[in-house]
């Protein structure tokens, strides 16, 4: 994991601290990546260890009780997949020229005396910089996007999305917290805890308000809510087709895990609608969309046919994204118009279409090589940096 | 190694590194400083600077190095004093182990 991954990271794993604190922790262990080079990314972060566990230790010291998602979970795996192998080829990095590099020195290099006291830059900030460095490209940005998604076709798009989603709810019944039953008693944290089908067919829709959603890799397909009082706000609505989860709770400390075994489903979507963010773990599924309107969205390996993430304000991190058993990738959409997007795709460069953003005016198409049996599409947009890995 | 680190001997000794630097030192030398003398995982330091801090045995100040944020921290009166009564309490404490492990008491 680099810097910007295992931070932000942190900084969701560190919400129930109050503002200021969360801002020393995180200052504290961005200096200390700086400290030990930026060439060192990497390294540091492993050393560092799980960021869980930083947090855990950071939460424990300023006597809040970490949350549940930690390790306290019974089936949870907590080993971490093994890295990813890529070829060093593929490790390359992008060409000098291309406008990629995005300062992160917004304070300049002037020297300080003791007395003058710098502000010191909340990690947020950052991204609040470049997405102020983009405001006007932002508007464009938006359009470019409204139409790339509309256009593809085969692709679920954030719209009919919404309109699905909406059109179910409306039949939804209100399901009251079920007991939790699942090694849990005495932490009082998970509040509603609901079982999912995991026939391989259909569509599981998860659509909340404000809050986190974490996919996890389990046998039992299992929707779990926690932090917050959810008996108002949860609905569960299972047609033959199609499985729906909303929330409508606003507490950003919302956590909603979601268990499945690989291929659960056909296809998975999941939407934020105010603001939070999207783990998705080692999810499986042939076609998977994950919108957020602001948050980070990350991923362990996924394996999709067909992957369309997009953050309206935040950052993609997608450690893998691979072929499943029974599908190739071949769709590929990442959107963070304000954002960084960083991606290493289980397949050759060579066999991708792609069409690359940012908004620093950087755009680039390319197409497959004449050879390819199976061609790819990849579709990128950022505000920012823009980092891409194949494998070969 | 057998022997655990209490919370009150870590403390003492992430003390005693920053005492040895007159205008203070900062969170990433600190970590590499007390791992020359103790196993310690990486993540461990940050919430020990900040009980230190609550307690009134560090300050720190900010200062820039290389146009980024460096939060320095220096070992006050109070962490000196601190300091000097755990280091009576090490000797003490050791100087009987040692007797009884050499087969003097």
């Amino acid at each position: 994991m680099r810097k910007y991954a295992y931070l932000a990271k942190l900084e969701e794993l560190l919400a129930a601290l109050p503002a200021q604190e969360r801002q020393d922790a995180l200052n504290f262990y961005e200096e200390y990546f700086d400290a030990a080079g930026s060439e060192n990314e990497e390294k540091t972060a492993e050393e560092l260890g799980d960021p869980a566990e930083v947090a855990r230790k950071v939460l424990e010291g300023e006597g809040i009780a970490a949350p549940e998602e930690d390790s306290t979970q019974p089936d949870r795996n907590i080993d971490p997949p093994p890295a990813p192998t890529i070829d060093a080829a593929a490790e390359q990095p992008l060409p000098e020229d291309l406008p990629f590099a995005v300062s992160q020195n917004p304070v300049p290099e002037t020297p300080v005396s003791p007395v003058q006291t710098p502000v010191r830059r909340s990690f947020s900030q950052v991204w609040l910089v470049v997405g102020v460095l983009i405001a006007l490209a932002l508007v464009i940005q938006l359009a470019v996007l409204a139409s790339t998604l509309g256009g593809s076709d085969g692709e679920k798009t954030a719209a009919s999305m919404i309109d699905s989603i909406e059109s179910e709810s409306t039949e939804a019944e209100t399901l009251s917290p079920a007991p939790v039953d699942h090694g849990f008693s005495g932490s009082g944290l998970v509040t509603y805890t609901a079982d999912i089908r995991t026939n391989g067919r259909g569509t599981l829709n998860i659509v909340i308000n404000s809050g986190n959603v974490a996919f996890q890799t389990g046998k039992a397909g299992k929707i779990e809510v926690s932090n917050v009082d959810v008996s108002q706000a949860v609905t569960l609505s299972k047609t033959d087709g199609e499985d729906s989860f909303t929330c409508e709770s606003n507490d950003p400390a919302t956590h909603v895990t979601v268990t499945l075994p690989a291929d659960a489903y056909q296809a998975v979507n999941v939407m934020i609608l105010n603001s939070g963010a999207i783990e998705l773990g080692n999810l499986q599924a042939e076609e998977i969309t994950a919108i957020t309107a602001e948050g980070l969205i990350q991923s362990e390996q996924v394996c999709a046919g067909s992957l369309a993430l997009q953050t309206n304000k935040g950052s993609i991190w997608l450690e893998k994204a691979a072929n499943g058993t029974k599908y190739q990738l071949e769709r590929v959409t990442l959107s963070a118009p304000q954002g960084y997007v960083s991606a290493r795709l289980d397949a050759p460069e060579s066999s991708w279409e792609t069409k690359i953003t940012n908004g620093e005016g950087y755009s680039r198409t390319t197409m497959a090589d004449e050879n390819t049996e199976t061609v790819r599409y990849l579709d990128v947009q950022a505000g920012g940096k823009i980092d891409l890995q194949y494998t070969k | 190694m057998v022997i655990n680190t209490s919370a009150a001997l870590l403390d003492a000794i992430v003390l005693a590194v920053v005492a040895r630097e007159e205008r203070g030192t900062y969170g990433y030398k600190i970590t590499q400083d007390v791992r020359q003398v103790l196993e310690l995982s990486e993540s461990t330091l940050y919430p020990v600077l900040r009980r230190l801090q609550k307690d009134g045995c560090l300050t720190v100040r900010d200062e820039a190095c290389n146009g980024r944020n460096r939060r320095y921290y220096e070992v006050t009166t109070a962490g000196r004093e601190r300091l000097e009564k755990f280091r009576g309490e090490w000797d003490a404490y050791t100087s009987q182990i040692n007797k009884l492990f050499r087969g003097e008491l």
